[in-house]
């Protein structure tokens, strides 16, 4: 075989490592090979048999160390989205118990038993959104099964809140169902992408 | 967290071992490294390229070796390649090495597995 042919075989051969390490080191591997190449002279069976082990010993190890570099940088990017994401419900959370606080002194003794209920209820539901919010700007590791108990409480009981509680106004009825959806979303798309990895 | 205790490297692989050898007394390229393995080893071992630039890629991202110029070996040809060197902390985790293989070597001698060493 020709040097040429050779070097092209190689390069085909190549293509079993990851891209990356392509990129790194796929010109030198070919110099090498090169430089290997002619000092066999004449490249028999036994020099292609070698050249084959050695990219069969070492490719597979290679390709599980990329898919472990990706896994981790991709984790290491989650881990950055859980802190906008922690703070966001600390914040709704929060803004809620300010509100329902100031609908139960607004409201006074004319708010009836049923609402009063109501408003107490988005205040538990509250709170357990900031607790939520806290876990994930921590990246505890609860913080995935608290942001789905409050994700889901919080779902509950605005819907007994808006039972009880009809005058509850749009921005807040948008705000107490499109967050806590979104919070589940975010907490089972990082579990299913935790499991397929 | 880089690691910088020697001990928390070992054992290194032989093809790891042979490399940081290889570079212990001079920077070389790919290649030269190949070269300086199969000789000192009477051709008993022989790196192939994807086993030596796959511990290389490792051991440049422990920080065991790091890469020199590029510059074109005239013995070879005009290409330009890219030489690498052993870092203090590879010549520390290579003696780290060295240390624990004459442990176990004093010890297969003890036992009467192999005969001591001649001059």
């Amino acid at each position: 075989m020709s040097a040429r042919r050779g070097e092209r075989a190689y390069t085909l051969l190549l293509r079993a490592y990851p891209a990356e390490f392509r990129d790194a080191f796929g010109h030198e591997m070919t110099l090498a090979f090169r430089d290997l190449m002619s000092e066999a002279r004449t490249p028999d069976l036994r020099f292609w048999m070698r050249i084959v082990a050695d990219v069969a010993r070492s490719a597979p190890s290679l390709h599980a160390e990329a898919l472990r570099a990706r896994w981790t940088a991709r984790h290491r990017m989650e881990g950055r989205r859980m802190k906008p994401m922690g703070v966001l419900a600390i914040l709704i959370g929060a803004l809620q118990i300010a509100n329902a606080a100031i609908e139960l002194v607004a409201g006074g003794s004319a708010l009836g038993a049923f609402p009063r209920f109501a408003v107490l209820l988005a205040i538990v539901a509250a709170l357990l959104l900031v607790t939520a919010g806290v876990a994930l700007v921590r990246r505890s590791p609860r913080a995935p099964a608290l942001a789905t108990i409050s994700a889901v409480a919080w779902l509950v009981l605005v819907a007994i809140t808006r039972a009880v509680h009809p005058w509850m106004s749009i921005f807040a009825l948008l705000l107490a169902v499109v967050f806590p959806i979104a919070l589940l979303a975010f907490v089972w798309v990082k579990r299913s992408d935790s499991v397929t990895q | 967290m880089p690691v910088t205790d020697p001990e928390a490297q070992l054992p290194l692989t032989p093809a790891t071992f042979h490399i940081l050898l290889a570079l212990a007394d001079e920077e070389r390229h790919g290649y030269a490294i190949m070269q300086e393995v199969a000789e000192r080893t009477d051709g008993a071992v022989k790196l192939g390229p994807g086993t030596l630039y796959g511990s290389l890629k490792r051991l440049l991202e422990q920080g065991l070796v790091e890469e020199s110029d590029e510059r074109a070996d005239p013995a070879l040809d005009d290409e330009r390649r890219r030489y690498y060197r052993i870092t203090r902390f590879g010549m520390s985790v290579a003696r780290a090495e060295a240390r624990r293989l004459e442990a176990l070597v004093r010890s297969a001698r003890q036992k009467k597995l192999i005969g001591r060493a001649t001059a």
